[in-house]
């Protein structure tokens, strides 16, 4: 539909099988209860509507032969599918986490990889909305493009839940499914994937759950616990926890006294200050006693003066920063002081960890 | 399932002096102690509301509100509850007269439903922000798909006095 991809029957249906696959991938590996399966042309879309119904994703799965995924790519052939169904969502689910996720076999290339490191600072790290927009400089036409019309708050929602799955080549996702089917005691889960993707062939689309490939395979695919941690920990592990705490406490947190802002800016300022008029008191007495023409000197002069600008100003913002600093270096340690203290009071400390170790 | 708010003081080197607390809450009959940490914290509970009250002597306040279970729903009031949670512990312990808070209002909603109420009352959240700051940002800071921590600031720095009103009725 869109001209993206392989147009040869052969990688087509190898494109539909690797969309298959991520479907079935979500369904068994993710942990999701239930998807629709949406068929347009050549892209399928996986709407997978979170436990409970709290959160909606539209997942658009990309299978390339070659090369890697562009953000020019995205904007042309993943974007707009990707926007519609996000519209039509907000109209319905306006209450729900809405969710938008690219799912793709190749590398992202450049432009693609800081498009998304930027939207996924939008939620993680606490950049506003103008900060995204102003760090997307380096793709400006092709963000124009999305933006193009569209509400700014619509935007911000949207790349606040835009996601890229990390490359997953068609094997490495059967394998994970495999593995999957391993953990839950299924009996040749390869026979049994071959007969989902025969399920999926043959039902093309609509809602799947993962109710119906249990009774297909005749076997309850206990649900994965997605946590990569352990869940249980030894006594060790906890009291080496305590000791990183110390380590980050003293590396990150604040080592300074607090200086105040304006002393801070007179420290620096001042012996600038003092150095420019003595400078210029000296180049000025040149005048008319040296080789120098009056207009060097007086433009020499001027540059002191600018220099002496840009240093008051500089400094201040210095000023202004690392009494920021302070402050956030100083919560930073209050918060892991009081996680230190909690911990203390529930017998894990320090002592012990410096004694075991 | 649980939703917070929390502000902290301005200068991190003040302490909050925990039993002047407690005494100041001794005189009114709206708070219970649940659980006090000498040199750590005070835990309360309203009498009349449902919800608690952490505050730590390193300058923080929390005003929580608990959900057991993840079936149930977020209040359509929730934000204004818990604004008016914090104002209301402020205003009883006096602690705008002794303290300057810091330019900043934090929210936390965890539970399944967290983004999507985050998104509902995004609005609202802005709201906020504008009402105490004018021009500000909304920040938001997620870890995992079911907690979500937002930090509304101003823009750019905002006077001393407005700092001190930040929270009066």
């Amino acid at each position: 539909m869109s001209g993206f991809g392989d147009t040869s029957g052969v990688t087509s249906e190898k494109g539909y099988n690797y969309q298959k696959l991520v479907a079935v991938y979500y369904l068994i590996a993710n942990g999701v209860s239930e998807i629709e399966y949406e068929v347009d042309g050549e892209d399928i879309s996986i709407i997978n509507e979170g436990p409970d119904r709290n959160s909606i994703e539209y997942i658009q799965v990309k299978q390339l032969s070659t090369g890697s995924f562009s953000l020019g790519k995205f904007r042309a052939d993943v974007f707009p599918q990707l926007w519609n169904a996000y519209i039509t969502a907000l109209e319905k689910h306006s209450d729900k986490a809405i969710l938008s996720t690219l799912v793709t076999n190749v590398s992202w290339d450049n432009s693609l990889r800081r498009f998304y490191q930027n939207c996924n600072s939008l939620h993680e790290q606490g950049i506003s909305f103008t900060q995204f927009e102003g760090s997307l400089k380096f793709c400006e036409r092709d963000y124009k493009k999305m933006k193009n019309g569209r509400e700014r708050e619509e935007l911000n929602r949207f790349f606040w839940g835009f996601n890229i799955q990390h490359s997953f080549t068609l094997e490495q996702i059967q394998s994970k499914i495999v593995e999957s089917m391993n953990k839950s005691n299924v009996r040749e889960p390869r026979t049994e994937l071959a007969k989902i993707m025969q399920f999926f062939s043959e039902k093309q689309q609509g809602r799947i759950t993962r109710r119906q490939i249990e009774q297909l395979i005749g076997k309850d695919l206990k649900p994965i616990v997605n946590n990569e941690e352990n869940t249980s920990y030894s006594k060790p592990e906890i009291h080496k926890s305590l000791l990183d705490l110390e380590t980050i406490k003293t590396k990150y947190g604040v080592k300074e006294d607090y200086s105040d802002k304006d002393d801070l800016i007179r420290n620096m300022v001042s012996p600038v200050r003092k150095a420019s008029k003595r400078f210029i008191y000296h180049i000025d007495s040149l005048k008319g006693i040296s080789d120098f023409p009056l207009e060097e000197i007086d433009e020499a002069c001027d540059i002191i003066s600018s220099d002496l600008n840009r240093v008051q100003v500089t400094a201040s913002k210095i000023a202004e920063l690392k009494n920021d600093l302070w402050l956030h270096e100083t919560n930073y340690k209050h918060a892991i002081v009081s996680m230190q203290q909690t911990a203390a009071k529930f017998g894990i400390e320090l002592g012990d960890v410096e004694n075991e170790s | 399932m649980k939703a917070e708010i929390d502000v902290l003081l301005r200068d991190p080197c003040k302490k909050i002096d925990l039993a002047l607390i407690e005494s100041s809450l001794e005189r009114s009959n709206l708070y219970n102690i649940i659980h006090k940490v000498s040199g750590n914290y005070l835990l309360l509970s309203d009498n009349f509301n449902n919800y608690k009250i952490r505050v730590h002597e390193d300058g923080r306040i929390y005003v929580r509100k608990d959900y057991g279970s993840e079936k149930e729903c977020f209040d359509e009031n929730l934000v204004r509850e818990l604004i008016n949670g914090l104002k209301k512990f402020l205003y009883t312990t006096k602690f705008l007269s002794n303290f300057t808070l810091q330019n900043e209002i934090n929210f936390s909603f965890s539970g399944k439903k967290a983004y999507g109420y985050f998104w509902k009352k995004y609005s609202e959240l802005n709201s906020i922000g504008e009402e105490y700051f004018s021009d500000h940002n909304l920040r938001t800071y997620t870890s995992d798909s079911e907690s979500i921590y937002i930090k509304l600031e101003p823009v750019s720095p905002i006077s001393e006095h407005a700092c001190v009103n930040l929270f009066c009725i």
